[in-house]
């Protein structure tokens, strides 16, 4: 398996689709650090005073699946994803890049479905009024979150897709 | 066509997807979907991916991956690499091949402080390789010591590939980090011995030079102190049950962007820097991640793990023989494949065997040992020819070393790799120990 080398990584990531899924995923990053942040406060508290933050745990878990989804369109950008490319460097570059192509829209296909079994989920979950057990916290409008985030995945798939088919400058 | 069969064939054609260039975890899911479909139904499938990617992104457990990532992220921004180098080095530096064990001692204390391989060798392979060239060490040395080094990063835990063999295997992360433990240290120890016998042979391998005065000896040790800190408090919590891993973790990640601000060696570049490698590496886990946990719901429906362990089973096969056909399969296939695939491909299949092997220990003793087995090899593929992750990203920092003289210097280690994995399998209390007095 392989993962393109750092430089090359970089020079795809530039472009439009940087624009937007950098500082999303920089988002993402933040959210984590806070979801930390909190978990340290929750520890500490809990030494002291024997109680930690009421629903840590809950909010770890919203945080780490909406940072998730929020760090997965860049991984597509930059062509993140792992892949073995052992048996296919024989291979002229314009069709291993139709290849790519080709699976970048596959990824598209399979993420689409992913937005919109999410979104159906989600209007489940918020008719329901299901909320976190803890906080009380609506999870359906979480899940939404998730669900938008998985159709931009689907965009950018579709964008990288387009890329490759015109040749990397 | 029977389940079973279908389980087979989805196999194939999703080994057969992967060499065609598809991405693994992509590749795992929609095989995994159209098996699915295949005996359970499209609604069934429909309804299955309503929730699916939501609750297995919010898993508890599995927050520990981002917030590893993230702490080693920082860490490599941090300098600590850097001193605990100059640290190990103002110690042994000087002896013949003494910078490059300097190498192996600053990767196993930052092995405790990160749980991701890639992270420990990147940032050594900055922080020492400059190092080492300047007191005359022959590449390979230099760069096979780093590229091995590097595993360090997971086999001392944490430790991302155990969380994900615990998650997998329903297995406690915490007694696992306790029992990569010993094995852990065997591995730098192994290495420093390989080194010294290498530079024995090749004394222009790794030449010695006059040492550094006492008072910087000193500096340099003193300047280790808030690695040595968070390693303690974080692998010391975990392992004593003051807190979960996925509290570890957190504590881990604050306390590391806290000394690298302090240490005023972060600045606003590099923490947005940490947060991309932090999502990239994180979501990559988690495509592949996801695409496990669709193809495996589907081999639960086939039933093809558990007619593969009850056909093992009844083949009379000897257990340890048993073992001994993985660990191969898996050092040939690590060779030439991701690790973390790897063992999200093959665990549900595996892991069923093994259990169900009768090997004199208890069952949660088996796992436990089995999944260090597991890290031994993973680490061994890190590095083995000819797809070794860690040589890859040593060859992305130091481009003017061709690939094969590092594999080169890689190939003593993996003897010595070979020796340790024979020894923790035939004396499983070196990794149960620990667990056992813990517990």
């Amino acid at each position: 398996m392989t993962q393109a080398g750092e430089g090359e990584r970089e020079a795809v990531v530039t472009g439009r689709l940087a624009a937007w899924t950098r500082p999303l995923a920089i988002a993402g990053g933040f959210l984590m650090l806070a979801a930390a942040l909190m978990v340290v406060v929750s520890v500490v508290q809990r030494w002291l005073t024997n109680f930690s933050v009421p629903g840590d745990i809950e909010l770890v878990q919203i945080a780490t699946a909406i940072s998730v989804f929020a760090f997965l369109p860049l991984c597509q950008a930059q062509r993140g994803n792992i892949m073995v490319d052992t048996f296919t460097n024989w291979m002229p570059r314009r069709l291993r890049d139709a290849i790519d192509a080709l699976w970048d829209l596959v990824y598209a296909v399979a993420t689409g479905v992913i937005a919109w079994r999410l979104a159906v989920g989600a209007w489940e979950t918020v008719r329901s009024h299901t909320v976190s057990m803890q906080l009380g916290l609506p999870i359906g409008w979480v899940i939404a979150a998730c669900a938008i985030m998985a159709a931009l995945l689907a965009f950018v798939a579709v964008g990288t897709a387009v890329q490759m088919l015109r040749g990397r400058a | 066509m029977n389940a079973a069969l279908a389980a087979a064939v989805a196999f194939a054609a999703m080994l057969g997807l992967i060499a065609l260039r598809m991405p693994v975890g992509l590749a795992m899911l929609v095989t995994g979907s159209v098996g699915y479909i295949h005996l359970a139904g499209l609604p069934a499938f429909l309804n299955y991916m309503k929730s699916t990617p939501y609750y297995l992104f919010s898993n508890y457990t599995l927050s520990v991956i981002p917030l590893f990532i993230l702490m080693g992220a920082l860490a490599e921004r941090s300098g600590l690499s850097t001193a605990l180098f100059r640290a190990a080095a103002g110690l042994v530096g000087h002896r013949r091949g003494g910078m490059a064990m300097a190498v192996i001692g600053a990767c196993t204390l930052f092995g405790a402080i990160c749980g991701s391989s890639v992270a420990t060798t990147a940032t050594f392979s900055r922080a020492a390789l400059p190092e080492l060239r300047r007191y005359r060490y022959q590449d390979a040395l230099a760069t096979g010591t780093v590229a091995v080094g590097g595993t360090l990063g997971i086999l001392v835990p944490p430790s991302v590939i155990l969380v994900v063999y615990a998650i997998t295997t329903e297995q406690n992360i915490a007694k696992l980090f306790q029992a990569a433990f010993i094995p852990g240290l065997l591995a730098a120890l192994f290495y420093c011995i390989v080194i010294a016998v290498v530079v024995r042979r090749n004394p222009q391998a790794g030449p010695a030079h006059a040492a550094v005065p006492m008072r910087e000896r000193w500096r340099a040790l003193a300047a280790i102190w808030p690695a040595l800190i968070i390693a303690v408090v974080v692998v010391g919590g975990i392992y004593g049950g003051v807190f979960t891993p996925t509290e570890g973790a957190a504590v881990g990640a604050i306390a590391m962007l806290v000394t690298a601000l302090l240490q005023r060696a972060l600045d606003w570049a590099g923490l947005r820097q940490a947060l991309v490698q932090t999502a990239d590496t994180s979501a990559m886990i988690f495509a592949i991640l996801l695409g496990a946990e669709v193809f495996d719901s589907f081999l639960g429906l086939s039933q093809l793990p558990a007619r593969a362990a009850e056909m093992v089973a009844e083949a009379g096969l000897p257990p340890y023989g048993v073992i001994a056909l993985l660990l191969v399969f898996y050092i040939l296939l690590g060779a030439v494949m991701d690790e973390l695939a790897m063992i999200l491909l093959t665990l549900p299949v595996f892991f069923p065997i093994v259990a169900a092997l009768d090997l004199g220990m208890f069952p949660d003793e088996v796992a436990i040992w089995f999944g260090i087995l597991v890290l031994i090899v993973v680490g061994i593929g890190l590095t083995a020819p000819p797809i070794g992750l860690n040589v890859f990203v040593v060859s992305s920092i130091a481009r003017d070393v061709p690939i094969v003289t590092t594999y080169r210097g890689v190939l003593p280690f993996l003897l010595a790799d070979i020796i340790r994995l024979a020894l923790v399998v035939l004396f499983p209390g070196l990794s149960l120990v620990v667990v056992r007095l813990l517990n």
